[in-house]
């Protein structure tokens, strides 16, 4: 290979690296630049290919001197990065969880022998919607940048310039919510409680399954999911509790405990007759933990709303030990 | 063996940071006449800036995309096309401002390092 051959492909690499737009033109100035600097070396002699070689290699390799001339590039910026991983960790929480209830469900209806052939096919299909998922939560967020990724650079920097210090919650302060947490429970309920009921309408999967006993519960248990998502919604348009909202937060729980208690009080729970001893165990379990949790929930909001403090066991004055 | 390897490759990294710090103002100071950057590459050498190839040309790119240089493609004495780049107006602001910039930070260093 001789000198002239090794700055054609030098200067091809380069450009197959760069976008379209100005590639030639730096084509052009690199091959120049080159070529100065082999004269200079070279002097009035013929270059040869090692000189040009070590020129080269000067310049460096074709994909750093070709991401130098890109600049710098991301799918998803610095401002959105940390809301694409929060969503991201959402989603697939979700659709882990779907898919391990899906699983569950699967084997109450599998003969012992399909239980490992059911895992596989259920393995496929979950890496399957992971990457699927995954795929389109990226894209989204590659497409917001391109076309908004301006915007949140800005907001930022305006943000960083309207942020007042004095507006810190307190560390302790029992009112203040965790954003994250409260849009993870919102999707997570929409899902869940959207799955959870189309398998167990009459058409669907395990529509078959349910007793004529639990269907008149059914649109109890939409109004309680839709409630407790309505209460989140609430709290993240209020960013912190209220009492009012805590009020509101109780008499949903206590709505949802009375559900609980229509079917685990039902005559009859699935078809099936043998399984149901299951389920009455677990709502029977939720309906207790229900119950204690308003209790405790009560107490606390009471409690606030007469000495203005959060209450606890140390300061409970029947069950505190500190005098 | 490895250690000094190492103690070196971090000198060579941060000293690089450093440098790379003062690569802008550097390049504009040179650019009031017409230059290649070639030319330009060895009048920083001779001032004792050495600086490679893969960073000096994509900063010229950089810094006329940005508005402060102006460049033109240019035959001179017969010789093949050059691109020549020259400092704009809106890059001789921001060498008088940078060059400010420059000399408190040396004045402060000085005293910071005075002090150590």
């Amino acid at each position: 290979m001789n000198s002239e051959e090794l700055i054609t492909r030098y200067i091809y690499e380069v450009g197959n690296l760069l976008p379209q737009r100005g590639r030639e033109d730096i084509q052009q100035e690199l091959e120049s630049l080159i070529r100065d600097e082999i004269e200079e070396r070279a002097g009035y002699k013929e270059a040869s290919a090692s000189l040009t070689a070590d020129v080269l290699k000067e310049f460096g390799r074709p994909e750093k001197i070709a991401a130098q001339y890109r600049g710098e590039e991301h799918l998803i910026g610095p401002e959105l990065f940390p809301i694409y991983k929060q969503v991201m960790t959402i989603v697939l929480s979700v659709l882990t969880g779907f898919y391990i209830l899906i699983l569950a469900l699967s084997y109450w209806d599998s003969e012992l022998n399909s239980i490992w052939a059911n895992f596989q096919g259920w393995a496929w299909d979950y890496v399957g919607a992971l990457i699927t998922w995954f795929g389109i939560m990226t894209l989204a967020f590659a497409g917001i940048e391109r076309y908004f990724g301006r915007d949140f650079a800005s907001q930022s920097e305006s943000a960083e310039e309207e942020w007042d210090p004095f507006t810190l919650p307190a560390i302790d302060d029992p009112d203040r919510i965790k954003r994250f947490e409260v849009i993870s429970g919102i999707i997570g309920a929409i899902v869940f409680g959207g799955i959870f009921l189309s398998v167990i309408m009459p058409d669907g999967v395990f529509g078959w399954m349910v007793s004529p006993e639990i269907r008149p519960i059914v649109p109890l248990i939409v109004i309680s999911f839709a409630a407790q998502i309505a209460v989140k919604g609430l709290l993240l348009w209020q960013d912190r509790w209220t009492v009012w909202l805590r009020w509101v937060e109780i008499g949903v729980q206590t709505f949802g405990a009375y559900v609980t208690y229509l079917l685990f009080s039902a005559p009859e729970i699935t078809t099936l007759g043998a399984i149901d001893n299951v389920f009455y165990l677990m709502f029977g379990i939720s309906l207790i933990v229900y119950c204690i949790d308003i209790v405790v929930k009560i107490v606390k909001v009471l409690w606030r709303m007469r000495y203005g403090t959060s209450w606890s066991w140390k300061n409970d004055p029947i069950f505190s030990t500190q005098k | 063996m490895a250690q000094q390897k190492d103690k070196e490759a971090l000198y060579d990294n941060l000293s690089g940071e450093l440098r790379r710090g003062a690569l802008v103002l550097a390049v504009l100071s040179q650019l009031s006449e017409e230059q290649y950057g070639y030319l330009l590459k060895q009048a920083l050498s001779d001032q004792g800036l050495e600086i490679n190839e893969g960073t000096l040309y994509p900063l010229l790119r950089r810094l006329e995309k940005q508005g402060l240089l102006e460049s033109s493609w240019q035959v001179v004495d017969d010789k093949r096309p050059r691109r020549y780049y020259k400092i704009s107006p809106l890059g001789e602001g921001m060498l008088t401002n940078l060059t400010h910039e420059w000399q408190s930070l040396v004045t402060m260093m000085t005293g910071l390092l005075n002090g150590h």
